[in-house]
């Protein structure tokens, strides 16, 4: 897998903002920094909670994550991790700004593309869900919906995105979590066909030029709701050579006709929505298909570990620390359930192994995660 | 304590600045040599080792705390004397 590496030659398109030596340096330090925390100190503190747990198991106490987190909090190094984790991840975003801030003319020049094949529409008066601006999802600065008018938003969420995930999705195209949908969508349609295709919540496009790759007929959506990212995205598929038709508008109602597609999915988008907004989004896309279609929805492993009270509390701290509207909420929803409530058929819920190309990728599905980031969950269905 | 760090890291940046440059007007270096170097791979291994070693030099306390607190949590009665 490729992961970050210094050498040139490791950059994916060239939209992607181009660190100089520090610049690169710092993000890689910021990236090991976030590897310490995760799996240095976290487990540590794992650790910590095993000896509390059985104590607070044991007292027949009606909110045991609150008391583990209250316990836990006498432990100096338990605070130190949490503080840590906030500001690696703060870090991140500051040395990625600083290196997109510095070519921001050079990013702009790239992004005004000659003839492009697909297009972008912006909405002036959208107006985002509070969710998204209530605050700074995963702390990035200014948030999803941040818009002044330039690339920049977008580029920052680009080369951030692939930092904070620590080379582990795709290196610097960032894109398993597109290609794992569609290697979905195969595994349950092998020889699907599909004449449109709609990415929701495809942020700067990372999940939604894979749909272009593996179907290179089809006519491809993105949207979402920041014109920022929007703008960055539609250059950056222009850059990978993707038509794609970018719009700025929200997953819970689009503007798209019913039955319009054959194709609907979104990748890891429910956990930075709410439970409502999941469900609006799901009914939406269903309404969304054709007689017959599909709808993948791929999501971070789930919390199949509930009633572990450790987990609780690291999955609320991680909604807490890193700005995760719906973590648990959509961690711990009954997807099989809310699907059948959307009103589809043929449902499927488990974890699709993680594809490089969703074309070629072996069709593995099944009920057990193989980890994170060695498989996505999935849940799909059919109108 | 981080203001001497700072200000010894300051040094050492303009430092580091006036070599480059002398280099650059010796001709050693070409003008941006620095900052278009791209390691091959052994180079990137002895780097990417360079960074954990410093990384874990400079946090390693923190671990030791964080183990020191997993010791105190697993002895029985510690709990109370940590809270106290
Ligand atoms: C973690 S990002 C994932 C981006 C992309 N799908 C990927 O896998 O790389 C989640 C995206 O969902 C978007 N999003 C959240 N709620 C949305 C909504 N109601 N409508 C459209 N997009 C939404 C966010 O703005 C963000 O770009």
């Amino acid at each position: 897998m490729s992961g970050i590496a210094e050498s040139r030659a490791a950059l994916a398109h060239p939209m992607i903002a181009v660190p100089t030596h520090d610049e690169l340096v710092e993000q890689l330090f910021v990236r090991d920094l976030k590897l310490f925390v995760g799996q240095t100190l976290e487990p540590a503190q794992q650790k910590i909670a095993a000896q509390i747990v059985p104590a607070i198991a044991g007292s027949g106490s009606n909110s045991p994550v609150d008391d583990l987190r209250h316990r836990m909090q006498s432990f100096e190094s338990f605070t130190t991790w949490l503080s840590l984790k906030r500001e690696s991840q703060r870090q991140l975003w500051a040395a990625v700004e600083d290196c997109v801030e510095r070519q921001a003319d050079q990013l702009e020049a790239l992004a005004a593309v000659d003839a492009p094949k697909g297009t972008l529409t912006l909405d002036p008066d959208f107006v985002a869900p509070d969710y998204i601006t209530r605050g700074d999802i995963h702390l990035m600065p200014g948030g999803n919906a941040h818009d002044d008018g330039s690339v920049l938003q977008g580029a920052v969420m680009d080369r951030g995105g692939a930092v904070y995930m620590l080379g582990r999705n795709g290196g610097m195209l960032n894109d398993l979590r597109g290609h794992t949908a569609m290697a979905h969508l195969l595994t349950v349609a092998p020889d699907i066909r599909p004449i449109r295709i709609l990415d929701m919540g495809c942020g700067i496009g990372t999940s939604t030029v894979p749909a272009a790759v593996c179907f290179p007929e089809a006519e491809v959506h993105g949207i979402d709701v920041g014109a920022s990212m929007l703008r960055y995205a539609h250059a950056r598929a222009e850059h990978l050579g993707a038509a794609v038709h970018f719009s700025q508008q929200s997953a819970e109602r689009t503007s798209f006709p019913g039955a319009s597609f054959d194709v609907v999915y979104s990748c890891v988008v429910l956990h930075e929505t709410s439970p409502t907004a999941a469900i609006n989004i799901l009914a939406e896309s269903r309404r969304l298909l054709r007689p017959g279609g599909i709808a993948i929805h791929l999501e971070v492993p789930l919390l199949h570990t509930l009633g572990d009270i450790w987990q609780e509390l690291s999955s609320e701290l991680e909604a807490q620390f890193n700005n995760e509207p719906n973590w648990r909420g959509a961690l711990t929803a009954d997807y099989g359930q809310l699907m059948r409530a959307a009103g589809f058929t043929d449902i499927r819920t488990g974890y699709q192994a993680t594809a490089f190309n969703g074309r070629t990728a072996p069709r593995k599905f099944g009920e057990a995660s193989e980890g994170v980031f060695r498989s996505w969950f999935v849940t799909s269905g059919r109108a | 304590m981080i203001v001497s760090l700072a200000s010894e890291v300051t040094v050492l940046r303009a430092r580091l600045d006036t070599c480059e440059r002398l280099l650059v007007a010796a001709q050693v270096l070409a003008p941006g040599a620095v900052d278009s170097f791209s390691p091959d791979a052994a180079a990137q291994a002895e780097r990417d080792g360079l960074r954990q070693h410093t990384l874990n030099k400079v946090f390693r306390p923190l671990q030791e705390a964080a183990m020191a607190d997993v010791a105190a949590a697993s002895r029985p009665i510690a709990g109370k004397e940590i809270q106290a």
